[in-house]
């Protein structure tokens, strides 16, 4: 198997996952991770790839999203509520459809680096390696991911009581 | 010791501390009730996190309308100039030919206007990158290529008769020259670079695909392989050995682990008496 077949095979997953749940488009996401392949493809050697990837991957990303990011996620906002009202799916099909359009808010109310280096932890790096792909001191990694925790969990269940208040208003 | 501030607590908790902090900080927890009411809440808030980010898997593609490409690198957009267009080097090589034929026609089976011509081609650079900007920059100068380029043409054109009509003309005069050049000029030199093209194609092929970009070179593709015979493109600097490109087989839409199949990473890693195991390698993280 060459490297980049086992790049692929080990990092695919967790980096799709990683640019899904930060860009909030499969495809989008998909496209980037095959970009950030090609890219690995062309270097000599990558002495810590996990992070490597990682880190080129938020890069393109974030050049993209320099030029546009604030209409898209403002698409991408709008996109998960009309599916959240319009459609009339199944029950537990509508609740994950609400319940992803909060944690979808809850992420992006979040600081770009408390954001990635949440994320990045998700999918299972250390904290030198998201230091390395984040340009962070090692030291300050701890800090910054129990403050994206607590703000995420915070937000989200601020959304989430704002909710139901709308839904019984509405019951009312 | 100290009451560990937040961003310990939570390096504890992902196992990222070294072992001597970490057993400190285990003595510390067990004897001060504050601080294991902090640690309790970390465990509420990294397990909290991990769950409200699995809602974000359940994500369609094309959310999104007009998803940009993601800027191709720039080396492949400037490896195509417009005199390596197919087109203008079939052109080139054809007018070659075409003239070559009609010199010939003109002076009769001059032996000596052969050799005169055999000789300035032997003169002028044997172009291994043929590519280069002299080679096809126009017609006129076009026609001043070496013999070499002619004998690989000619190949070519008897290969598909009807792309070049003014061969069909005079098959008889080009045949001459053609027997000729080959046997003065390096016909060697030429074979040899007959091969490289298409390997460079092949990985430039390769990599376009794998980017799902192939669309418009597709397109040309056909027109290329001939012409990819005649006209030697320039070997690409920074392209990969073809080797290692052609192996690079990654498909337009991988299969993406499903959320529930990949889990987070999170789900990855186990508490285990306190300390953070990996449950992969089965190891304890142990800090950075």
């Amino acid at each position: 198997m060459s490297d980049i077949d086992r790049l692929f095979r080990t990092y695919n997953a967790p980096l799709v996952r990683y640019l899904t749940r930060r860009l909030g488009d499969r495809d989008w996401a998909e496209e980037v991770a095959q970009e950030t392949f090609l890219r690995a493809l062309r270097q000599e050697s990558l002495t810590n790839e996990r992070a490597w990837l990682f880190a080129v991957a938020t890069n393109l990303v974030r050049d993209e999203a320099r030029k546009a990011s604030r209409q898209r996620r403002h698409l991408a906002l709008l996109a998960e509520e009309e599916r959240e009202t319009s459609v009339e799916p199944a029950e537990t099909t509508l609740e994950r459809a609400q319940e992803a359009a909060l944690a979808r808010k809850a992420i992006d109310a979040l600081a770009e680096r408390d954001r990635l280096a949440l994320l990045m932890r998700e999918e299972g790096l250390d904290y030198s390696e998201i230091a390395e792909a984040l340009e962070l001191s090692p030291g300050s990694v701890g800090t910054t991911l129990s403050r994206a925790r607590r703000r995420l969990v915070e937000s989200y269940e601020a959304l989430q009581s704002e909710r139901e208040a709308r839904e019984k208003n509405a019951a009312s | 010791m100290q009451h560990p501030d937040e961003g310990t607590i939570h390096a504890w908790i992902d196992g990222q501390l070294s072992p001597e902090q970490a057993s400190e900080i285990t003595a510390h927890v067990a004897g001060c009730a504050e601080c294991a009411a902090m640690v309790a809440e970390a465990r509420g808030l990294v397990a909290a996190s991990t769950r409200i980010l699995t809602a974000l898997d359940d994500v369609p593609g094309g959310v999104i309308p007009g998803v940009p490409d993601i800027a191709p690198a720039p080396a492949q957009i400037a490896r195509r100039r417009w005199y390596q267009r197919t087109e203008l080097r079939a052109a080139a090589a054809l007018l070659f030919v075409v003239g070559g034929s009609l010199l010939v026609t003109r002076r009769g089976v001059d032996m000596d206007a052969t050799r005169a011509m055999i000789a300035t081609t032997e003169k002028s650079p044997p172009a291994p990158t043929v590519g280069s900007d002299a080679a096809a920059t126009s017609p006129a100068e076009a026609t001043q290529r070496p013999m070499a380029d002619a004998a690989a043409t000619s190949s070519a054109v008897e290969a598909a008769p009807g792309a070049a009509e003014g061969s069909a003309v005079k098959p008889l005069g080009e045949r001459e020259l053609l027997r000729r050049s080959e046997a003065k000029s390096s016909a060697p030199a030429q074979a040899d670079q007959s091969i490289q093209p298409k390997a460079t194609f092949e990985a430039q092929s390769s990599r376009l695909q794998a980017r799902g970009e192939l669309r418009s070179l597709k397109q040309d593709a056909a027109k290329t392989q001939a012409a990819d015979m005649v006209n030697v493109p320039p070997p690409v600097a920074n392209a990969p050995p073809a080797g290692a490109a052609a192996q690079v087989d990654v498909p337009p839409r991988p299969t993406v682990a499903t959320p529930v199949e990949g889990g987070s990473g999170s789900a990855d890693r186990g508490v285990v008496g306190g300390r953070v195991i990996d449950k992969q390698s089965g190891q304890g993280v142990s800090g950075a």
